[in-house]
């Protein structure tokens, strides 16, 4: 009797060990995994970062805005660019990704900045003194944890009236 | 049985020692197991994290590159990095990134990279486009009396392996020689005879034929007939002729694309245009630019690009709003 209780303390004692241990092991696999996590997180933001900078000195190079001459952004070409984008989504999502890309009219100042640069705006005879901002591109995700915004000044171009003013390129990517 | 075996077995069966023994052993094999199986998902992680943080970073140095427009550079591959070209885009190790960058060069490149990126203009800038060579990719360029003013006109950056050589300084065993392991790609303007016997002979070259008359390339390992929209494209063919047929497709559908904004412009445009000798001209713009985006016809198009560059001067001179 007495040899079957000391058998039983010291397999009790042995589970208690055992379990300590893997109590350890698995909360320091735990920490150290969320550890890795944060870090591969914030690698992960560093690269988007990244990423945004250089997207916001690229995109005034590509075909699709850039202006003839080079070096500014034709604003004939946004609202049709954004139509394009509608239809080819999955297209430039790929590249473009979680994003919002708009352009912002900086000098001269426009009273109308928080009225859109719209297919309506344009066909009136004041355009473009009646609105204020671009939007180029737009994929929003249903749930927006975080955004990171990048923003450049940039000249822009308006083949109507063969006049340049100044914008202010904007990047919102969201997390 | 032993002495000592029999003292840890009482009349009850076995004892708590070697019970204690058993059950340490067990959970020791499990929790080992766990171990090594932690490790080896946390190695995998790892080795997957860096592979697309390279990925990134050669995505980023490539976009950075668009912005000067036209250029050459070097990038080195760390050791034990192997970066990998596809149609739908490219990645280090078996990470690939989906891409619509239209980059042309081998399916697979270490170390020493050299990169080169034009801006691919039909007749209006369409994007840049990248050709990506290492160490290990010699591109020979063959032409006959007929074609050689052409083929020697093609400018490459010497950061890349190129020769140009007459059809009669060409010989393969030469070349056999010469190449070891080197991946060839042996571009003919001119008749390819016999094709086979070169492809058989060089077990690592890719032959292609190229036909300026016709604007078209023959893959010659396959047989595959692709014709191509300027000395941009055919020099992509140059780099990448097993990937030619896939990659041009794509730059097609990207010179759709942006053909489609021009289209967009034009019909706002001439809203704003009172002028009827400009109207005029942009509605002629639009419809060209409606045909060059519903063509599939290599020589339709080239038609239209000469037609669109001579409707912009026109409107230049009428000093009106440009179609590009």
């Amino acid at each position: 009797m007495r040899r079957s209780s000391k058998g039983q303390i010291e397999m009790n004692e042995t589970l208690l060990v055992m379990f300590f241990i893997v109590l350890i092991i698995v909360i320091g696999s735990l920490l150290y995994y969320r550890y890795f996590m944060e870090t591969a997180k914030t690698e992960v933001e560093e690269l988007s970062e990244q990423e945004m900078s250089v997207l916001l000195a690229s995109i005034t190079e590509m075909g699709e805005i850039r202006c003839g001459q080079g070096d500014c952004i034709d604003t004939s070409k946004i609202i049709p660019f954004s139509n394009v984008i509608k239809a080819h989504s999955a297209y430039y999502n790929t590249d473009l990704g979680y994003k919002k890309i708009t352009l912002e009219i900086v000098y001269p100042a426009s009273d109308h900045s928080r009225i859109p640069c719209d297919l309506r705006a344009y066909q009136q005879s004041t355009y473009p003194n009646n609105c204020g901002f671009y939007v180029l591109y737009e994929n929003e995700p249903k749930q927006v944890k975080k955004a990171i915004t990048v923003g450049s000044p940039v000249s822009i171009y308006y083949p109507e009236t063969d006049e340049y003013r100044i914008g202010r390129l904007k990047i919102e990517s969201y997390a | 049985m032993g002495r000592s075996t029999l003292k840890y077995i009482g009349n009850r069966g076995f004892s708590a020692d070697i019970f204690k023994w058993i059950f340490g052993l067990v959970a020791g094999a499990i929790i080992l197991m766990f171990l090594v199986r932690f490790a080896l998902q946390h190695v995998d992680i790892s080795s997957k994290l860096t592979d697309l943080e390279y990925g990134e970073y050669i995505d980023d140095q490539l976009e950075a590159f668009r912005i000067s427009g036209s250029g050459s550079k070097n990038l080195e591959l760390a050791e034990g990095y192997t970066l990998n070209l596809d149609c739908d885009g490219f990645g280090i190790n078996r990470n690939l990134k989906k891409s619509n960058k239209i980059i042309f060069g081998p399916r697979s490149l270490q170390r020493s990279l050299g990169i080169w990126t034009d801006s691919w203009n039909f007749p209006f800038k369409i994007t840049n486009v990248y050709y990506i060579g290492d160490e290990n990719l010699r591109i020979l360029i063959i032409y006959d009396d007929n074609f050689g003013g052409y083929a020697k006109s093609l400018q490459m950056p010497a950061i890349f392996n190129v020769q140009k050589m007459h059809i009669r300084d060409f010989s393969v065993d030469r070349l056999r020689r010469e190449s070891g392991s080197e991946r060839v790609n042996l571009i003919f303007f001119t008749a390819v005879t016999p094709a086979k016997d070169i492809i058989s002979k060089l077990g690592n070259a890719h032959v292609l034929q190229v036909k300026p008359g016709t604007y078209s390339v023959v893959y010659q390992n396959n047989g595959k007939e692709t014709k191509y929209l300027g000395d941009e494209m055919l020099i992509g063919a140059m780099f990448a002729p097993e990937n030619f047929d896939c990659l041009h497709a794509k730059a097609i559908e990207r010179m759709r694309y942006v053909t489609d904004v021009y289209v967009r412009r034009a019909d706002m445009l001439r809203l704003k245009t009172l002028e009827p000798a400009c109207v005029q001209g942009l509605s002629d713009g639009k419809k060209a630019l409606e045909s060059l985006v519903d063509t599939d016809n290599a020589a339709a198009m080239f038609s239209l690009r000469d037609q669109l560059e001579e409707q912009n001067r026109h409107l230049r001179r009428l000093d009106c709003a440009q179609i590009f």
